[in-house]
């Protein structure tokens, strides 16, 4: 007999069976493989992520299951995560439309997996620091909600801050 | 297709977004919406530090300050909304007025001016520039002389002082300046720096309520020179109970004189302050005395406590034989180590004014200082500003296989082994280049003007590949590799400026270190040849310990206790 699996189903009702050792990469899901097993698995076990849609649970199964053997540094201090850049798979395998960026992200966030959500939010803030303000809301589809007056004065109000 | 919002993000996600943005980012992101107006300004403007125009550098910090070059100050000072000042909760001022002077009168009087709008917004206000602070007035002073509300038909001051209860930290120069300030329930540190003074004789018998409320409260105090600390004590002298109950920071300066009352002694000392409470504790000291003990007396005193950090600086890194030698006596004492057991950082600088020379020699072990060391079984932050100039020279007793010739035991030489150990390619061209830039500079009567001169570091690099290359025992490189010191020391400045007068360590967590990338190659260098294994003996069993810093060679331990980036192996 084959070893059990962890079944993850998507919003859409699509299984996804992969290793206990893929799926444990989501804090969320370890936890709770661990407090309704505390013997370990000896049956396939399911877990329904309903707001989790099949095209973005692949994409984030794909990166558990590259990373299945990636030691992370939970709760490294806050300086590490601001200084190390994107791993280069990572920045690779974040390649994608923004919608599925966002989707990524979220997904990160409601299954808890830290560092994939750190390199997606990473890959936004490199987006941010290349556009102006105008290019920020359009890449954002933010309304500007100043007026010409407002906008000119919190351009001033900040000025100190621009030179480093 | 667009299809999503920033707004609309949980705040743990844009949070981290925004961590990594530079504040120059912030500033560009604020102008998009009000909504992240809110959010980037709410970071820009909670604590700003005031540097020279001069400073270049990667700014470690663990803080996330925002940075303004003091050419710039007037933009904030003429623009701060009342909005961004309630965002504030702390300033400081790091420029330093040497060839020019810096004037903050323009900043105060602002702030005065914002408190009018946003009456109780309390903020630390810190300021560092040593020159100002000599010749104008501190910002409680401004704040107060300005607030100060005289009503003369009653025949009395009232004092009206509620804009100098709005800073969190006051800094005063005699005690009579203290008598004169209300109860501040904001205030948190105390700040007394007294150079010169009439003496504590000329201070009033009673002290004035509002002073000793203010003590009682507080939670930092830092006695900034001899004179602070001896007066501070001796006024207190006949106090039978501790006053201080909520202090957790105290930094003490104390230089044994031929001064009155000049020696510290622990039991004035706990007349005042209960150590119980005590969590980060700061010693400046030194003592000109022959056949004194009063530093190693004053610490077999100490009852063990649970400081969490612990400083001990030699004061003016005093160079006297007999004060060196009480200092090598502490650091051998198991006694002191057992009063400092429980700390968590631990800062040492015994003398960090002497160079590298021919004639250098070992007085302090530094093999006997790493079995104190393990000891502290907490420790996470081991920093030794001084490594080079005070410890380096026995480094190689730490080595197990010490050369023996014929007239005995020889150590090895310390510049051999901090230089010429590893002899991997990428070290090699370090040496290439340190002999190439020794050389230059020893031409340019080492003016260490390296600009005008060199090829691109990786041409030489590539050019010198195919030869072993050594570094030799020349004038010329001994005094490069003091500039290579001095120049890792630089990165300390925010940490160790002034810290003979009015700066401390015990807040070093909230000031930049600066690491000047040019010095990486150098640091892998002494890092392959010695260092790698010095650092892994004091790192050994110790799983909490997080960070080794070797006169400014940071090196950082991930949690499975490896070598961070850059000197992973």
């Amino acid at each position: 007999m084959s070893s059990p699996k962890v079944i993850i189903i998507s919003s859409e009702d699509e299984r996804f069976p992969v290793d206990p050792k893929v799926a444990e990469k989501s804090v969320l899901i370890k936890n709770m493989i661990n407090d309704l097993n505390p013997d370990g698995l000896t049956e396939d076990f399911e877990i329904p992520t309903p707001n989790v849609r099949a095209n973005v649970l692949s994409k984030v199964l794909e990166w558990c299951e590259h990373h299945k053997n990636t030691t992370f540094h939970e709760e490294e201090d806050d300086d590490t995560k601001k200084t190390t850049p994107v791993e280069e798979w990572d920045k690779n395998f974040l390649k994608v439309d923004q919608e599925m960026l966002y989707d990524i992200i979220m997904a990160a966030n409601y299954l808890n997996i830290t560092p994939l959500m750190i390199s997606g939010c990473k890959v936004v803030a490199e987006m941010i620091k290349s556009k102006s303000p105008e290019e920020l809301r359009k890449t954002f589809n933010i309304v500007n909600d100043f007026t010409p007056e407002e906008e000119a004065a919190i351009r001033r109000e900040n000025e100190w801050a621009e030179d480093r | 297709m667009i299809t999503w919002l920033l707004p609309e993000l949980p705040e743990e996600v844009l949070q981290i977004i925004l961590d990594n943005l530079d504040q120059r980012h912030l500033a560009n992101l604020a102008q998009v919406s009000r909504f992240l107006r809110k959010k980037a300004c709410e970071r820009l403007y909670k604590k700003i530090i005031v540097i020279n125009d001069d400073i270049e550098g990667n700014f470690l910090d663990q803080c996330r300050s925002s940075y303004l070059r003091v050419s710039r100050l007037n933009l904030l000072v003429d623009r701060l909304s009342p909005e961004n000042f309630a965002r504030m909760t702390k300033i400081i001022i790091h420029s330093q007025s040497n060839l020019i002077s810096y004037d903050y009168f323009p900043l105060y009087e602002r702030l005065l001016r914002l408190w009018d709008l946003v009456p109780h917004h309390s903020i630390t206000f810190m300021n560092f520039d040593i020159n100002n602070i000599r010749n104008s007035r501190t910002i409680n002073q401004y704040v107060s002389n300005r607030s100060t509300l005289f009503i003369e038909d009653e025949l009395m001051n009232l004092h009206n002082n509620s804009k100098v209860s709005n800073l969190r930290n006051w800094m005063v120069f005699d005690f009579r300046e203290l008598f004169e300030l209300p109860y501040n329930l904001n205030l948190q540190d105390l700040d007394i720096f007294i150079e010169q003074s009439m003496g504590p004789a000329a201070y009033p018998d009673h002290a004035p309520d509002a002073f000793l409320h203010n003590l009682s409260t507080l939670s930092g105090l830092y006695l900034d020179s001899p004179t602070s600390t001896s007066q501070f004590l001796q006024y207190f002298k006949g106090s039978t109970a501790p006053i201080m109950h909520n202090l957790e920071k105290l930094s003490l300066t104390s230089a044994h004189s031929y001064k009155d009352n000049s020696r510290l002694s622990f039991s004035d000392l706990s007349k005042v302050i209960d150590f119980r409470t005590l969590k980060k504790f700061e010693l400046k000291i030194n003592c000109i005395h022959n056949d004194c003990d009063c530093i190693n007396t004053f610490f077999s005193e100490l009852p063990c406590n649970n400081l969490q950090k612990f400083i001990l600086i030699n004061y003016k890194s005093n160079n006297l034989k007999q004060n060196l030698n009480q200092f090598d006596r502490l650091l051998n004492n198991p006694d002191f180590f057992r009063a400092v057991s429980t700390v968590e950082s631990l800062y040492l600088n015994v003398n960090d004014f002497i160079k590298l020379d021919a004639n250098h020699s070992p007085k302090f072990s530094i093999r006997k200082l790493m079995l104190r060391i393990s000891g502290l079984t907490r420790l996470r932050e081991l920093v030794i500003p001084d490594f080079f100039n005070n410890w380096l020279v026995s480094l190689p007793s730490i080595f197990e296989h010490p050369r023996t010739t014929e007239a005995g035991y020889e150590p090895e030489n310390c510049f051999d082994l901090l230089l010429n150990k590893c002899s991997c390619v990428e070290c090699n061209s370090t040496r290439a280049r340190f002999n190439k830039l020794a050389s230059f500079d020893s031409r340019n009567n080492y003016k260490h003007d390296f600009k005008r001169s060199l090829p691109s570091s990786s041409g030489l690099a590539d050019a010198y590949n195919n030869t072993e290359h050594l570094i030799e025992f020349t004038t010329s490189n001994v005094n490069f590799l003091n500039y290579l010191v001095a120049n890792l020391k630089r990165q300390f400045i925010y940490i160790n400026e002034n810290l003979f007068s009015i700066n401390s360590v015990i807040n070093s967590n909230e000031k930049p270190f600066i690491v000047n990338p040019e010095l990486i190659p150098y640091n892998k260098l002494f890092m392959h040849s010695c260092l790698n294994h010095f650092v892994g003996r004091i790192k050994y069993d110790k799983l909490d310990l997080k960070l080794i810093n070797l006169g400014g060679i940071v090196i950082e331990f991930t949690k499975q206790n490896c070598i961070k980036a850059p000197y992973n192996v």
